[in-house]
């Protein structure tokens, strides 16, 4: 366990990844898509920041190239993918929720609390930083799911999903520096052909249902 | 023998950039040839190379093919191969579909890069670079299961692609967990090679490759439908189209069920056997459990196909468990049996729902006087998947099961029976009505195709002949890949 005195840097990558987990507290209280559009770039852009402060405190100069790919990927690139599909009106903005937003919350500390508490017995430590980040990030993957199960807007559900693979970068980042980089592009980029498969799909759904919402995807059961 | 492995991938590749240019009736033809020498290749490639000389790689390590690999190589090549002959038969002129645009050509292009995926799986040593290529297979496999554009099909992909890929977010977070304990013995920065970490799974810390494992059981066993997150899988299975239906049961399964298998070797080695096959008998008993109860109550024959499919891979599961060699040995001949028989019994539903176009099983009526090719064949697949002499995956079940007992998991291993048996059954009973039954007059008797009939043919030699006979090359084979598992 780190002791009560942290460096500058840890202080400040500590206060970035808080700011993520907040960040998807926001993604359950959000009512309408464009919203968690928003957050969802947010998110990723302090991603980023983690990964170059990582890069200059590690001295590991890779981590610069995985910051610049996440802004351009995750910060630009998906969320204006999210914005064309809302332009053809395919998508609706609301949100329907089957957890209203005050339980999801409370739920969603549960977790957290969960996370922090199991988190802590387990000997995972980064060599500079320690334990916040690997609980905030398995708090993270945890509301990703709550997002995705509760959320039935496509695009939710589909922000949860990249929320995931955030939080698993956040795990990458902080206890596995050195980690080949293009390994992580690589990746990147395999979430992003999810993604347009997603798009694909949804244009899809949208063509049979008018609207895209998966509050209807209940054909197939048992 | 290494570059036979580059044009062993060259070739689906090559075949997906052709679709793009020529009409698809010249395709399917190219497609046929092309997946079936990719099966040749494959047998090449193991019967010459990996016999002799263990382990074969090419384009400075990253790939790279163990027996165990080649294990998967061939079950994936095997079904690979026979879907491209299947597929002649099995396509109509369909034209344009909305949003999908020209349906047949865009079932090739990507038919044949989810074959080519999946090939490279069982040929890569970089476990992140697994990684990758398992999502990819994700990705592709999902545009092939909406491919049709009905509501149904995009419902399915869209839950299929969703599920997966959440559970394979946690699988990268294992990935990553592993090459953290991996920092220890290999320095801060290296390449996470298989071969690599298994040297070192002794030194690596035990807790952390716990979660690891624990993660990628989670992660890839989502992909590979063990239960209870193999919710994506029935809806899949049942909308996809049928030749589709087969590759996803016959080999994407296998894929996954691979990389848990990786995890494994370097789990046992070094965070211990007994955690290792506890969880992996965890997921394996409730996948038996659940498979059984849910292949009882279907109405439609391709999902029941579909959790037969849950039950096989919680079988193989549970046999890990054992930890006896002979079991293991089991699993690797039961991996290619249960490609090889789910294949063929997936081209027989594909034939019956041309014939019948209707997947539900009270539409379907005395099969074997309207089909007299494809009746009987299906009779085998039945026979052969329930487990029966004198075919090839009763061999495997009583591998694994003799393993079992010899290994004192005499309790698990009799419930296995149990189970299998429930869900025996189950596939026999429902099959049975539809292949005997008294034929309506509403359909005319005949075969829809005779290269449907072919590839279920074709399909013969193997569920059969590997109930009769294993052949000396495979034994080695099967017996060094248990090696390469361990424990």
């Amino acid at each position: 366990m780190p002791g009560p005195n942290l460096t500058v840097g840890e202080a400040l990558t500590s206060v970035v990844v808080i700011i993520m987990l907040l960040l998807e507290f926001g993604l359950l209280r959000a009512f309408e898509v464009g919203e968690q559009r928003n957050l969802y770039a947010t998110q990723s852009f302090f991603l980023a920041i983690f990964a170059a402060a990582a890069g200059f405190l590690e001295n590991a100069p890779d981590l610069y190239v995985l910051a610049a790919i996440t802004i351009i990927l995750k910060v630009i690139l998906i969320p204006s993918l999210f914005t064309r599909l809302l332009r053809t009106q395919q998508v609706r903005m609301e949100i329907p929720m089957t957890v209203n937003v005050a339980l999801s919350i409370l739920i969603g500390i549960g977790l957290t609390a969960f996370c922090f508490l199991s988190m802590s017995r387990v000997q995972l430590q980064g060599t500079f930083l320690p334990q916040t980040a690997l609980s905030t990030a398995t708090s993270i993957l945890l509301l990703g799911f709550l997002v995705m199960i509760t959320r039935l807007n496509v695009i939710s559900q589909v922000i949860g999903f990249l929320t995931l693979e955030n939080a698993a970068f956040l795990v990458s980042i902080a206890i596995a520096p050195g980690l080949p980089v293009i390994l992580e592009v690589l990746v990147i980029f395999d979430v992003l052909a999810a993604v347009l498969v997603f798009g694909l799909l949804t244009r899809l759904l949208g063509a049979h249902l008018g609207t895209a919402t998966t509050a209807t995807l209940n054909r197939l059961r048992g | 023998m290494g570059n036979l492995l580059i044009v062993l991938l060259a070739i689906p590749l090559a075949l997906a950039g052709l679709s793009l240019l020529t009409s698809w009736r010249i395709i399917r033809a190219l497609t046929a040839i092309g997946s079936m020498s990719v099966l040749i290749l494959a047998l090449v490639v193991a019967f010459a190379g990996i016999v002799d000389r263990q382990t074969l790689s090419t384009l400075g390590g990253a790939i790279y093919l163990d027996s165990m690999g080649t294990v998967f190589l061939l079950t994936v090549a095997l079904v690979y191969g026979l879907t491209g002959v299947y597929s002649i038969g099995y396509l109509e002129e369909k034209g344009h579909v909305p949003v999908v645009g020209d349906f047949n050509r865009n079932y090739y292009i990507f038919f044949n890069l989810f074959g080519w995926t999946m090939l490279l799986v069982p040929l890569l040593n970089n476990l992140a670079v697994l990684w990758i290529a398992i999502e990819l297979t994700t990705i592709l496999s999902a545009v092939l299961v909406a491919l049709e554009g009905t509501e149904t099909a995009v419902e399915a992909s869209w839950k299929y692609i969703l599920i997966a890929s959440s559970g394979l977010a946690l699988a990268l977070v294992s990935v990553i967990m592993l090459y953290y304990a991996g920092t220890g013995p290999l320095g801060m920065s290296y390449q996470p090679d298989w071969t690599a970490l298994v040297a070192a799974a002794p030194q690596l810390q035990g807790d952390v490759v716990k979660l690891a494992f624990l993660l990628a059981v989670l992660g890839f066993g989502t992909k590979a439908g063990l239960a209870p997150m193999h919710t994506w899988l029935p809806d899949a299975h049942s909308e996809a189209p049928s030749s589709i239906s087969a590759m996803l049961s016959g080999a994407l399964l296998a894929d996954a069920l691979y990389a848990i298998f990786r995890m494994y070797a370097i789990a046992v080695r070094s965070a211990g056997a007994q955690f290792s096959h506890e969880v992996l008998l965890g997921f394996g008993l409730i996948s038996l459990l659940i498979s059984a109860f849910f292949v009882l109550r279907q109405q439609n024959y391709k999902r029941l196909l579909a959790y037969s499919s849950v039950e096989h891979m919680g079988l193989m599961a549970v046999a890990v468990s054992f930890g006896a060699p002979l079991a293991l040995y089991g699993v690797f001949l039961h991996v290619i049996n249960h490609a090889a028989t789910k294949s063929m019994i997936f081209f027989g539903a594909g034939s019956i729902l041309r014939k019948y176009e209707s997947k539900e099983m009270q539409e379907v009526s005395g099969v074997i006087k309207l089909m007299p090719a494809t009746g009987p064949l299906i009779l085998v697949a039945v026979l052969a998947v329930t487990g029966l002499p004198p075919f090839g995956i009763f061999r495997s079940e009583l591998l694994m099961l003799s393993g079992g007992f010899s290994h004192n998991s005499t309790v698990a291993a009799a419930v296995f029976l149990a189970l299998i048996n429930l869900a025996f059954l189950g596939i026999f009973f429902f099959f049975n009505r539809m292949i005997f039954s008294a034929p309506t007059d509403r359909f005319p008797r005949g075969e829809v195709s005779r290269w449907m009939v072919t590839a279920m043919a074709l399909d013969v030699i193997v569920v059969l002949g590997l109930g009769l006979y294993v052949p000396d090359p495979l034994v080695t084979i099967f017996n060094r890949a248990a090696a390469l598992m361990g424990g």
